[in-house]
């Protein structure tokens, strides 16, 4: 654990987590404030403002139970977040028709393409001042049918086959074009210090346009 | 096919295969069997492990993405209404001070408070000895509600659990995506038997056992898994009188894939070494 005369909205995620753990409710409230942004959001534009806010307090009430399950050696605090966050709007979204799905992750697509065709002249440095600001900026990076893909694949969570057939691409295509996005998005996100720096790159870049 | 074939070992994948498939169960996209299969492979090559939450991490960065790029602000009384929940279950696990009530001395304390400070010296032993009476009396009635009180909320706590809980067994138990291991008796004689469930898109987990005996007093039925090598404690299960037992647990990643699941016979606060092994499945 870190210093503990840290204040407590500069503690690391995993000393925070370690206290919601000691049920520190402080704690808690500081992982909230952190987070919560990025939870409504990816719940508010899948889903109902009352489903979505439903999501929230669904997310961090597990937190608040489940904190010793997170495991600093399997990822980031924010990963393990996220993944529940997630799992939480699919579960909802199943009972919403594919095109509302694809509908609703297609208008985050229009999002972004807005927040960074308004931002693109403005310096590198613009973008690094918050680590969504920083993720947008390498989705920048993206050629647009990649980020494409990316996104309709997280924010649907429809199959890759139904997207493929959404967009009247072949299935291989629509993979190929995950794959190297990811692998992009990865690249720059650990050069811009967002993700720790790891051994050469384990996806084949060797397709890359 | 009986209930002992249902359950067979996934054919192997190997390093190749797991690069193929990444993207797909990165994004969940693996049907059951082979969503199986990768968890299989992953529990054994730290390499692949590792790559898959290089890339996992990669992904759930985009939910930082959109709150930068979106104008959508939580609203605040999301937080008063959370924080509030969050001190009820913290309250929960904490005794009540016996002599508070909302963090203040309870009524009839500070009426013998206020009495005391303001007209002590001038009452006499018999009044003071039928104030004493009143105070014994009333500190007994409100145990007595207080005890009432917990147990209507318990009961009530326990029938929405309830409620909620068998939706959950039926999406857990139920499905295309449902997995299950069948647990069988140690001792030979015994016609007692378990399964456990899980699906592959959730990470709930709902275990079942039947024909159990009831345990003898101080005992429970415990259930452990384990995962990389690492026996775990799952929780206790509730049993009905005809030794049908229940547990439904959330483990940290949906459709968990254990090597062993073991049911044991031990007291219930003991909860870091398995006891009598009553029931068991491994992994091959």
């Amino acid at each position: 654990m870190e210093d503990p005369v840290l204040p407590l909205d500069e503690c690391s995620d995993q000393s925070l987590v370690s206290r919601v753990c000691q049920d520190d409710a402080a704690a808690f409230s500081v992982l909230y404030d952190r987070y919560v942004r990025s939870v409504y959001a990816l719940a508010a534009h899948m889903l109902d403002p009352q489903e979505a806010e439903d999501v929230v307090q669904e997310v961090f009430l597990r937190l608040w139970k489940k904190a010793h399950q997170y495991q600093e050696t399997r990822g980031a605090f924010s990963t393990w977040l996220f993944a529940i966050a997630r799992y939480n709007v699919l579960d909802r979204l199943r009972k919403y028709h594919q095109q509302q799905r694809l509908d609703k992750a297609w208008d985050i697509e229009i999002l972004f393409s807005q927040a960074l065709s308004e931002h693109s002249e403005v310096e590198e440095q613009f973008w690094q001042n918050h680590i969504g600001e920083n993720v947008l900026y390498a989705l920048s990076g993206l050629p647009a049918e990649q980020r494409r893909v990316l996104v309709l694949a997280y924010f649907s969570g429809l199959s890759h086959a139904t997207i493929a057939n959404h967009l009247g691409l072949p299935l291989g295509t629509v993979k190929k074009r995950i794959r190297l996005g990811l692998a992009k998005l990865r690249k720059t996100l650990t050069r811009g210090g967002i993700l720790q720096d790891q051994e050469e790159d384990p996806i084949s870049l060797q397709n890359e346009p | 096919m009986n209930d002992f074939d249902i359950f067979r070992k996934p054919e192997e994948m190997n390093c190749q295969q797991i690069q193929d498939q990444l993207e797909d169960y990165l994004f969940g996209a693996l049907d059951r069997e082979d969503h199986a299969r990768f968890e299989h492979h992953l529990k054994s090559c730290s390499n692949c492990r590792r790559i898959v939450e290089q890339y996992q991490e990669v992904i759930h960065q985009l939910p930082q993405a959109l709150a930068a790029a979106s104008q959508l602000e939580a609203p605040l009384s999301m937080k008063t209404r959370l924080m509030k929940s969050v001190a009820g279950e913290a309250s929960k696990s904490r005794r009540p001070g016996a002599f508070l009530h909302n963090g203040r001395p309870a009524s009839w304390l500070r009426s013998l408070i206020s009495l005391r400070l303001l007209t002590w010296s001038g009452l006499s032993p018999v009044f003071v000895m039928v104030i004493l009476l009143v105070a014994v009396l009333s500190v007994a009635w409100n145990a007595h509600l207080s005890v009432a009180l917990a147990k209507e909320r318990s009961l009530r706590a326990e029938f929405a659990n309830l409620v909620d809980q068998q939706e959950l067994v039926l999406e857990v138990i139920d499905s295309d995506q449902t997995s299950r291991v069948i647990l069988r008796p140690v001792d030979q004689d015994s016609r007692s038997y378990g399964k456990l469930f899980t699906r592959a898109d959730m990470p709930h987990v709902v275990v079942m056992a039947a024909r159990l005996q009831q345990p003898p007093p101080g005992q429970s039925y415990h259930l452990w898994v384990t995962y990389e090598g690492e026996i775990q404690h799952a929780g206790v299960l509730k049993l009905n009188e005809e030794g049908f037992g229940l547990l439904i647990f959330d483990d940290d990643q949906p459709g968990p894939g254990y090597e062993s699941v073991q049911i044991t016979l031990q007291p219930p606060d003991e909860i870091h070494n398995p006891g009598k092994l009553v029931l068991q499945w491994r992994g091959e």
